[in-house]
């Protein structure tokens, strides 16, 4: 279907998966390109459960929850024209994504069963530079050359600049501007203070938390972890909050083996960061890891080896679906009293 | 001094693998011990939790060997695709030096071994001097494996075929181990070269059944998986006594064959799948869509899909098949994921009431009667009298052979060269 100047294309994004990091960058390519972007809402507990439903027990639960959210687009917008699900399999000519991303487009379309088309922005550095990737995509819409490589052009820009707003601001909040779907507001939930009155502010830890984009910031699954540990007196770390120039050095492991997954790399290299240059910065490391994720069973590995090596707290929490909000609680807070009492005792 | 190097064996596999280091002068292989319980469970204890069931066995493999067999030199192959063969040896390796063994592990890459980065490896392990000599036993080694690998390709596809006919139970268990042992003895190019006469004929012995038409399955998945016969309960031979012809989408030979881009079954197989898969993503994921769309056009019966739990590749493979059921994918399969915890107690229920259901299909369904076609290795093996097979005979055992040496040994000179800079 083409874009015409009566009909403005309707296009789906579910708010799962990348969209916690390229969700900036999709919704100024798209917009450019004059088509009219629906986000679907915050995950909730009937997402989830559409989503574990229709997928195989055995996925990883960010992937469940992409199911959930599709589902969720199709039911709020019967009327979309495209749903719009990216096909990463690398942005860097040495590394691949985790396979689940390289074949997203086919595992929703033959997964769940639906008439909608789907709509795929491939980017495949191994095969196309990134203008061939726009220009392919532009085609389907049946925009030329000079527009594509336009659109590419400000859409990176777009996410440039709110990669530097998010390194200041609340990251959470800034995603959820991107969507101004009124229905779609989140009222701010006030959670329960940990720490009483007397001494609140003064006894602070620094906590570090990894992980991939769409657990830490996904306040759904992870249970509101940041929130809460801020209400547990914590300053806290994300990868985003790291300097840019962290990131440009390569990362091998055990000196001799190349890192080739690029959903690790910023996890590896924050990790690398925190125990070289910034290791007085942060008193513990908190690793989110979702269940059945393959990279993360490896990579975490390192990670605690490495942290427990140089003697930094380390906790690694594991979510799915069944996770109890309460079990989570009490293992963070007694992971950062535990933290505190090393620290001012 | 000697360096006694060893590998993780990935079922018979490792009578390939032998016959690849041991040309190599200055090294001792060290045959690996078949996989047990043990072995599984000491992996998995010193395993990260969620990693796949690979990398427990193989780690266990290793703590094994260094206890037990005076090794810590091992090979092991990688693959820097998108899956996580790749973190395999350094994750190993880290965790074996921080479990106090001293341990060298040499990466093989296998991501491509057309661009020969995978012969580092062999100037590594040995330290003896005189470089034509040193090629000249790699191309010998290459030789054995391609031949091994083969043959071990062979006995394990007649096995599927022929347990479900024969007539006096367990002939086919011992003729496949008799020439097991007999192949993996075998260090005679010109009786090698002969060697597949020497299978037909063991095979030929056994007194078989031909007027049944058997159902038709096949096995496919994660290569160790479906490799490795301990950790699959030995699921061909469980099929096999309920009489029913298996069929194996695995075999090293052809996952070497495809890594050198030669297996044109293979890309046959991946120009079927490409509208599910369209890519390799790791893992046997879009070979086994391939399998299991070919087999349905074939009239088999069933499908067994094997993997390791939460596997990336397989289980986003089988996410698209189960949502593609019953329409258009009709073909009953069945899925089957192993951990270390996986017993054939709580596989044997479900085997039984599958094999029921396909007998079911082939009694009511019309979709199912009436395909059966008699493998052609059958005929191979009973029919064909062995002196026509010369013509065959020479170019499987001598010309193909050798022109892959021929193929392979410019390319060694130029690795070389690098090599030397
Ligand atoms: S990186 Fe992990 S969590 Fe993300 S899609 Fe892959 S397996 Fe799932
Ligand atoms: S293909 Fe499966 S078993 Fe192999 S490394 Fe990947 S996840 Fe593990």
């Amino acid at each position: 279907m083409n874009q015409t100047e009566k009909h403005r294309l309707k296009i789906g994004i579910p708010r799962a998966l990348y969209f916690y990091k390229y969700g900036p960058f999709w919704t100024a390519f798209l917009e450019f390109l004059n088509c009219d972007v629906k986000i679907s809402g915050p995950t909730t507990s009937v997402i989830v459960e559409e989503g574990t439903k229709d997928a195989n027990s055995e996925l990883c639960i960010p992937i469940k929850i992409y199911f959930g959210h599709v589902k969720n687009l199709l039911s709020e917008f019967p009327d979309l024209d495209y749903i719009f699900i990216p096909r990463y399999v690398s942005s860097h000519k040495e590394q691949f994504f985790c396979p689940k991303f390289l074949i997203l487009p086919e595992a929703v379309k033959y997964g769940l069963k639906f008439d909608t088309p789907i709509i795929t922005l491939e980017i495949n550095v191994k095969k196309n530079s990134e203008h061939e990737s726009a220009i392919n995509f532009g085609k389907i819409l049946g925009y030329n050359q000079e527009t594509m490589i336009k659109a590419w052009d400000y859409a990176n820009q777009k996410f440039e600049e709110f990669q530097d707003k998010a390194y200041e601001g609340d990251y959470i909040e800034l995603l959820d501007e991107l969507d101004t779907n009124p229905k779609h507001k989140r009222k701010k939930k006030k959670l329960k203070q940990f720490i009483p009155e007397a001494i609140r502010g003064k006894f602070m830890v620094n906590i570090l938390v990894l992980g991939h984009s769409y657990n830490v910031y996904e306040t759904h699954i992870n249970r509101d972890l940041i929130g809460r540990l801020e209400a547990m007196d914590c300053n806290v770390t994300t990868i985003e909050k790291l300097p840019k120039s962290e990131f440009s050095e390569k990362i091998t492991i055990n000196e001799q083996y190349h890192q080739y997954w690029q959903s690790e790399d910023e996890i590896l290299k924050t990790a690398r960061y925190y125990l070289r240059d910034g290791k007085n910065t942060i008193d513990g490391v908190i690793f989110l890891i979702s269940f059945a994720c393959g990279p993360d069973s490896l990579i975490q590995e390192i990670v605690m080896r490495d942290m427990k090596k140089r003697k930094i707290s380390y906790l690694d929490l594991v979510l799915d679906e069944h996770s109890g909000e309460s079990g989570l609680i009490t293992r963070i807070e007694s992971f950062t009293d535990m933290i505190r009492r090393k620290k001012y005792n | 001094m000697v360096i006694r190097v060893s590998f993780p064996s990935m079922g018979w596999s490792k009578i390939a693998f032998k016959g690849l280091y041991r040309p190599i002068p200055g090294v001792e292989v060290v045959d690996p011990p078949v996989v047990t319980r043990d072995i599984v469970e000491l992996g998995a204890k010193y395993s990260p939790e969620f990693v796949c069931l690979p990398f427990k066995v193989t780690l266990g493999e290793f703590i094994n060997m260094i206890e037990n067999y005076n090794c810590n030199v091992f090979i092991m192959s990688i693959d820097c695709g998108p899956c996580r063969l790749g973190f395999y040896a350094p994750i190993q390796e880290r965790i074996l030096k921080d479990l106090g063994y001293d341990v060298t592990i040499i990466p093989i890459q296998q991501d491509d071994l057309l661009d020969f980065q995978w012969l580092e490896p062999f100037y590594k392990i040995t330290k003896v001097k005189g470089k034509l000599m040193r090629m000249v036993d790699i191309v010998k080694g290459i030789r054995f494996a391609f031949l091994k690998g083969s043959f071990i390709e062979d006995i394990t596809r007649y096995e599927g075929i022929i347990r479900c006919r024969e007539i006096n139970k367990g002939d086919t268990t011992k003729t496949v181990e008799k020439l097991l042992k007999i192949l993996d003895k075998e260090w005679d190019f010109q009786k090698l070269h002969q060697f597949h006469k020497v299978v037909k004929r063991e095979f030929k012995k056994i007194p078989i059944n031909r007027d049944i038409e058997p159902l038709r399955i096949m096995i496919a998945g994660e290569n160790h998986i479906v490799l490795e016969p301990y950790i699959n309960m030995d699921i061909v031979k469980k099929f096999g006594d309920e009489g029913i012809e298996v069929h194996q989408g695995n075999s090293l030979y052809g996952w070497v064959m495809h890594k050198l881009h030669v297996n044109f079954k293979r890309k046959t197989l991946e120009r079927i799948a490409k509208p599910y898969i369209p890519m390799d993503i790791g893992g046997e994921a879009i070979w086994v869509i391939g399998h299991y769309i070919k087999c349905q056009k074939e009239g088999f019966d069933g499908f067994i899909h094997a993997y390791p739990f939460t596997c990336m590749p397989e289980v986003s493979a089988r996410g698209i098949i189960e949502g593609q059921q019953p329409d258009p994918f009709y073909l009953p399969i069945q899925f089957y994921s192993f951990d270390e915890h996986t017993g054939y107690e709580g596989m044997r229920t479900r085997l039984e009431a599958f094999v029921d259901l396909m007998k079911l299909n082939r009694k009511n369904n019309p979709k199912f009667q009436d395909n059966y076609i008699e493998p052609p290795e059958i005929r191979e093996i009973f029919d064909i009298p062995e002196k026509y097979e010369g013509i065959n005979t020479f170019f499987t055992g001598i010309v193909e052979p050798f022109l892959n040496t021929l193929k392979i040994l410019p390319k060694l000179k130029v690795n070389k060269r690098q090599h030397e800079k």
